[in-house]
């Protein structure tokens, strides 16, 4: 792609050039967070879960937020690749109940079900416009999203998105499709609502072209924090176009300085959602309800939780969670060895904080290659305000 | 052994039909007295051990960061590429010179000769595409990189990229492969134009996928319970399997259905290249992968993925790696003697030897602690080798 740009002859093409040999990111391999995935009865019907991951691993995508109609699609991408999924909950137990929803008793029945039963992010996406949004459904999953830890995801128009924020000072919305409206009246509402961020989903007058307009490009740079992107999986058959939105978005987000193009591709969406997703689910790490949790050490409680099933010389993600008190500022690092063989792992895995309080902190480790079978131990080295601990604890791969 | 097994793969080289019939025939004169003995039976967890071995063949990914593995007209270009000498800075150079299909795409020779002497051994092609790192000493992250370098190595192909540029820019056949793939091949640097060859002929490496073996079908007449079928597997290779997943430690680095773990070890062979001279192995390869502009950290990745490219950024470079080599696939072993990163092990036979009669001086007491020497009486050390046979097909059509 690149190439063509430097081909190109017309001026604008020539300063978009010498920008981005500048100051301008390098997006070709810059993972993509989507904040805008449903998989839905149909599409599971149509895809399998183990497809619909491949096809977000072929996107490079570092995390993915799904809501379906019904909820069981969200599930199954969920116990097969929880590094991957972020779960979100829809009010709809079959697509169409769009414009009902929110007069349905049974939709607040299903959703309150849900809640009793798994963990999310989000509450949404959901479409609510207007003074629908101070109906009595409405509000009571305004009250269920500040109880359970949730950020609305909201189809909405500006109206109802404002009486959302209105019914409580701790809510926060997720602005599906960022209402369809214009960069600037997308930039006046957030320059209204810290408690508002906004998805690019299906916006295809983002970044027409392969460039970006100045009117977009002012607005990422206003709010380099509030916009993140999104597929809209909303057919299944939209599934499989994942990789090529993902790549579409690398090619205009290279218009962009490299840390606004970073946040607007994954980092915004991480720091909106991963707290909440990370809170939510933490609740029973700390409780070690995990089977395959490995505890290294009982006070602090330090566990790590691989995300799939270890195998000889095949690379995976773990969580490694540490709950106790003092944990502000701590870093924290995953390693593991063969003491009997004197050596341990070939690479040096990659950790994102993803939860990081005073007594919990919770760090997604990637690139784990346990390369022999044999007795392993996993060590961790925990450096807070107090001083350095380690912890071992041995366990064995076949 | 040594003797007649070289003789093999000298009759191998005249024609493998007869050398099939003919290894047979001495593999039954050899095995014929063990067979009176005592059958040997599997426990639980042994079976287990077998069954992780399995199945084959296995599903071969993408080749990461090339856009053309997997489409067929890559393919076929890339297997008339594989052949064309073209490629070669001398034009008598061709991939297929040293990576000689009927010895599974290796040669016989220790040391690779090409446009000048090499230091290794030509490593055999099968299964390559199931590899996470490419070459003796990994130096490569991808197939299409590691189908690069060779063709611009000095020692090898001594091709250089706006000579093999020039050369194909006005093959037909190759401008109608790169327009179908929708780009204008005028369009492309000489750079550009050259990874498109080496992507298309790593599109066709990556569809060497070795057949069946004996030993895939007595695993899966062990896992189905299929006592005839079990009976037809020798008794001395079952022998030596036993010890293969047992005592001997040999399945904890040779490990899954390619009976490798992909990763880099030192087994105590010597790695001086003549007087004064060294070849680092995996220290130096991961030096180069780091240097290489063609990783998947590089410009000419197509639709790079974060945990393609992971493995690029994050394996480490320590003191180990000096004198480490790449744990070799056990599969089609027969087909590429002679043995070890630099050919010096002309016979399996030898191959047991070394491990069973390991230097351990030669190991660092820090280094991998299952390398000990074993005490194997002659029978045993060939029980080793019948089963390794059996991960080779003996004959073919």
């Amino acid at each position: 792609m690149q190439r063509h740009i430097h081909r190109a002859a017309g001026a604008a093409a020539l300063i978009l050039c010498t920008l981005s040999t500048t100051s301008h990111a390098d997006t070709r391999s810059l993972p993509i967070a989507d904040a805008h995935i449903h998989y839905s009865h149909d599409s599971v019907e149509l895809t399998p879960p183990e497809r619909v991951v491949a096809l977000m691993r072929a996107a490079n995508l570092k995390f993915a937020l799904v809501s379906s109609s019904d909820d069981n699609g969200t599930q199954l991408l969920s116990d097969i690749a929880p590094d991957l999924i972020v779960p979100g909950l829809r009010p709809y137990r079959r697509r169409g109940e769009t414009g009902t929803w929110f007069r349905d008793e049974g939709a607040l029945e299903y959703v309150e079900t849900l809640l009793a039963t798994n963990r999310y992010a989000t509450i949404g996406e959901f479409h609510l416009f207007g003074d629908d949004a101070d109906l009595p459904i409405p509000r009571r999953i305004v009250a269920l999203a500040v109880e359970h830890n949730l950020v609305l995801h909201a189809h909405s128009d500006a109206e109802a998105v404002e009486r959302l924020l209105a019914q409580h000072p701790d809510v926060k919305v997720l602005w599906a499709h960022s209402g369809f409206d214009g960069p600037e009246a997308v930039a006046a509402m957030l320059a209204k609502h810290d408690r508002l961020w906004a998805d690019l989903a299906f916006r295809s007058d983002v970044g027409r072209g392969g460039s970006l307009s100045p009117e977009w490009i002012a607005l990422f740079t206003a709010f380099p924090d509030r916009m993140m992107l999104g597929t809209d999986t909303y057919t299944p058959e939209r599934m499989y176009f994942l990789p090529e939105h993902a790549s579409n978005a690398r090619r205009w987000l290279a218009a962009l300085p490299t840390d606004i193009a970073e946040g607007v591709a994954w980092r915004n969406a991480f720091d909106l959602l991963m707290p909440h997703w990370q809170a939510n689910r933490a609740t029973t790490a700390c409780e070690l309800s995990s089977d395959n949790a490995v505890v290294l050490s009982e006070s602090p409680l330090i566990t790590v939780t691989p995300l799939t099933e270890p195998e000889v010389s095949q690379p995976f993600s773990a969580m490694l969670q540490i709950c106790g008190s003092e944990l502000h500022n701590a870093a924290v690092r995953l390693d593991g060895s063969m003491p009997s063989h004197g050596h341990g792992m070939n690479y040096d895995p990659e950790h994102t904080v993803i939860a990081d309080g005073d007594d919990h902190m919770t760090v997604q480790v990637d690139g784990l290659v346990l390369h022999m079978p044999g007795t392993w131990a996993w060590q961790v080295e925990l450096r807070t305000d107090a001083g350095r601990t380690t912890a071992t604890q041995a366990f064995s791969l076949n | 052994m040594g003797t007649w097994l070289t003789r093999a793969r000298t009759a191998s080289l005249a024609g493998h039909h007869r050398f099939g019939a003919w290894a047979l025939a001495l593999v039954a004169a050899f095995i014929a007295p063990t067979e009176l003995k005592a059958q040997t039976t599997f426990s639980d967890d042994e079976t287990a051990r077998i069954a992780a071995l399995g199945p084959w063949p296995q599903s071969v990914p993408a080749d990461p960061g090339n856009a053309l593995s997997g489409q067929p007209w890559a393919e076929a270009l890339g297997a008339q590429l594989f052949r064309d000498t073209r490629l070669s800075g001398s034009g008598q150079i061709a991939c297929i010179s040293c990576h000689s299909p009927i010895q599974g795409f290796s040669e016989p020779r220790r040391v690779a000769l090409g446009a000048k002497q090499h230091v290794r051994n030509t490593q055999g092609l099968w299964d390559i595409g199931l590899q996470r790192w490419f070459g003796w000493d990994g130096g490569a992250d991808s197939l299409w990189a590691a189908t690069l370098r060779p063709m611009l190595s000095e020692l090898e192909m001594a091709g250089s990229i706006d000579h093999i540029a020039n050369r194909f820019r006005g093959e037909q056949h190759v401008i109608d492969a790169i327009r179908s793939h929708g780009q204008d091949p005028a369009a492309l640097s000489d750079t550009e134009f050259t990874v498109f060859l080496s992507k298309s002929i790593a599109a066709y490496l990556r569809t060497l996928t070795s057949p069946q073996t004996p030993f895939d079908q007595f695993r899966t007449d062990l896992l189905s319970g299929n006592l005839a079928g079990q009976a037809r597997y020798p008794e001395a290779a079952k022998r030596g399997l036993k010890r293969f997943i047992g005592e001997a430690n040999c399945v904890v680095c040779h490990v899954g259905p390619k009976f490798s773990n992909g990763e880099f070890h030192d087994i105590g062979r010597p790695f001086f290249t003549g007087v004064g001279q060294v070849d680092g192995g995996r220290y130096a390869g991961i030096q180069r992968l780091r240097q290489d502009p063609f990783n998947l950290l590089g410009q000419h990745t197509d639709n790079p993925s974060d945990s393609d490219a992971r493995k690029t950024r994050t394996v480490t470079l320590g003191q180990s790696n000096f004198g480490q080599w790449r744990t070799p696939s056990l599969r089609n072993l027969s087909l590429t003697a002679p043995y070890m990163h630099d050919g010096s092990i002309d016979t399996l036979r030898g191959v047991v030897d070394h491990y069973a009669d390991i230097d351990p001086t030669r190991l660092h007491t820090k280094g991998e602690a299952i390398l000990k020497p074993m005490t194997l009486s002659d029978v045993e050390r060939n029980d080793l080798v019948q089963f390794l046979k059996t991960l080779s097909v003996a004959e073919r059509d």
